[in-house]
């Protein structure tokens, strides 16, 4: 995988713990950037499982989360308990999304299964400029006590977030998501959590009958990085976005290969896809919804541009109509 | 407990409550055990009746079943049974041949499966509704400017799978954004 990639693509709140770590813990105990960077070691590497609300608008859910960490490797698993059933399954390999409503399920391949690897290098001075971590205060959540870590974000490009962490495991009990004047978009709230010794192999299976179903499954068809290269950006971005991953494979229900361009600030992650086949106007120039994420997809020289991410409805559409594509193959970041 | 709460939690583990009410159930649920439990155990029935539960929680769910009978016999006997509505439930859990909890749990559901609402209507007749209603969403019947939505909705689906796949923020809440990804159904 490219060198740019693992760096910049890898998250920097756990870097934060390095070099922010020993400054807090003069006085009262871990500041905001250990915590953080615990939790993402803890949400790797323990052995959990638990049952959270997910709300967002009039949608609200229970989910079922189970997550083994055997021999270095990572397994989890989502059910979702009320609702359209379906199951997300996840470990190195890639992702695999069961819906039983369309009698389907998809296949993502990851081939590095890079978001799966510790976090590692990351850069702390890269956060700061546009987000604020401060601590909250502590209180009980799932029966745990939690301590309140705040991320405020320093403009209107981004979302801001409030995540309590379990002081004991370190693993996340809730998590707010906040728009800019500070409402909470969404909201992910534990109701039990139990760390285990281990997962048995039979509780990362799923229950769903998927024999007879339609199976989307194109592994392998990846091209070469360097053709990704050719000729696309975006020509607007939040300060402080820069690119990480740029690829060009197919996705299992997107006909033709896409071109993927990553760009992240280190916390919020804005993905730009140029689909080269396919009707070009299909939901052409309006925002939809997926949970707090936005997607906005807008037709650009006979192809199809969609950008995806867990932002503002407004950035995404900036971004998105922002990409062109420079002849020559030359780039523009 | 009152009766109203337990209406309450039927109606959040349906995904039936109405926003400024769910607000202040999770609010409760936060901070009271005994709500908490509750729910819990709701849920946990609710599964058991799908066949979803994992074959290891067996054990563990008729202590619980035994352990929610004990301190809520209340339920064991609602005024308002509807047992042809149980039936197959209680059919699927037979031939699930899992523990004898399970049938009690079967019993203990009943208001969550039954609440009395007139809107409730038997199997075949809300089938019938929903296809003939203005937002019938069976998959066969898709005129072609929905069945367009559709393909676009299931590339929108992908793209965030993949996006996620890339995305900072599992580095640090691992498969929780996941959560995002709706069901064929729900799409808009």
């Amino acid at each position: 995988m490219p060198r740019t990639g693992s760096s910049l693509g890898a998250f920097l709140l756990a870097a934060l713990l390095a070099a922010f770590a020993q400054a807090a813990a003069a006085d009262s105990g871990p500041g905001p950037q250990a915590i953080m960077a615990r939790m993402a070691e803890a949400t790797r590497t323990l052995n959990y499982e638990g049952t959270f609300v997910y709300s967002h608008e009039n949608r609200l859910e229970t989910v079922r989360v189970i997550h083994a960490f055997q021999a270095g490797r990572v397994r989890e698993r989502l059910i979702h308990l009320n609702g359209t059933p379906r199951e997300v399954l996840r470990d190195e390999s890639g992702v695999t999304c069961i819906y039983p409503d369309a009698r389907s399920v998809v296949v993502e391949r990851s081939p590095a299964g890079e978001a799966l690897q510790p976090a590692k290098d990351m850069d702390v001075e890269r956060l700061a400029p546009h987000y604020r971590l401060t601590l909250g205060a502590t209180s009980r959540i799932a029966g745990r006590d939690a301590q309140e870590v705040a991320i405020d974000p320093r403009d209107g490009y981004r979302y801001g977030y409030r995540l309590w962490v379990d002081r004991d495991s370190g693993l996340l009990l809730r998590s707010d998501l906040l728009d800019r004047e500070g409402g909470v978009l969404e909201q992910i709230l534990f109701v039990t959590l139990e760390v285990r010794e281990e997962i048995p192999d039979s509780a990362l299976e799923p229950t769903i009958g998927v024999k007879g179903w339609s199976w989307f499954d194109e592994s392998g068809r990846s091209y070469p990085e360097q053709a990704a290269d050719e000729g696309w950006s975006a020509h607007w971005l939040p300060p402080g976005f820069e690119p990480t991953t740029r690829s060009i494979r197919r996705l299992q229900r997107v006909p033709g290969p896409v071109r993927y361009l990553g760009y992240s600030d280190g916390l919020a992650s804005v993905s730009v896809y140029v689909q080269e086949q396919g009707a070009a106007d299909e939901g052409g120039g309006r925002v939809a919804s997926l949970g707090a994420a936005h997607a906005y997809t807008v037709a650009v020289d006979g192809h199809q541009v969609t950008v995806v991410g867990e932002v503002p409805a407004e950035t995404v559409e900036r971004v998105a109509t922002s990409v062109r594509r420079t002849t020559g193959g030359s780039r523009d970041d | 407990m009152s009766e109203q709460k337990h209406e309450q939690l039927s109606a959040l583990v349906d995904g039936e409550l109405g926003a400024d009410e769910t607000r202040v159930l999770l609010n409760e649920l936060e901070s009271d055990p005994g709500i908490r439990g509750q729910w819990e155990r709701y849920h946990l029935i609710g599964e058991a009746l799908r066949g979803a539960l994992p074959e290891r929680m067996d054990t563990g769910l008729a202590a619980r079943v035994a352990a929610a009978l004990e301190h809520e016999p209340a339920i064991l006997a609602p005024a308002n049974l509807r047992l042809h509505r149980l039936s197959p439930y209680l059919k699927q859990a037979a031939g699930m041949a899992i523990a004898a909890g399970v049938a009690v749990a079967a019993v203990l559901v009943v208001p969550v499966l039954v609440r009395e609402e007139p809107a409730v209507a038997p199997p075949q007749q809300v089938a019938a509704s929903q296809a003939a209603g203005p937002a019938g969403i069976m998959r066969t019947e898709l005129s072609p400017a929905e069945r367009s939505r559709t393909l676009v909705d299931e590339r929108l689906q992908d793209y965030l799978v993949n996006h996620y796949e890339h995305s900072a923020i599992t580095r640090v809440q691992g498969v929780l954004p996941y959560v995002r990804i709706v069901g064929s159904s729900d799409q808009r």
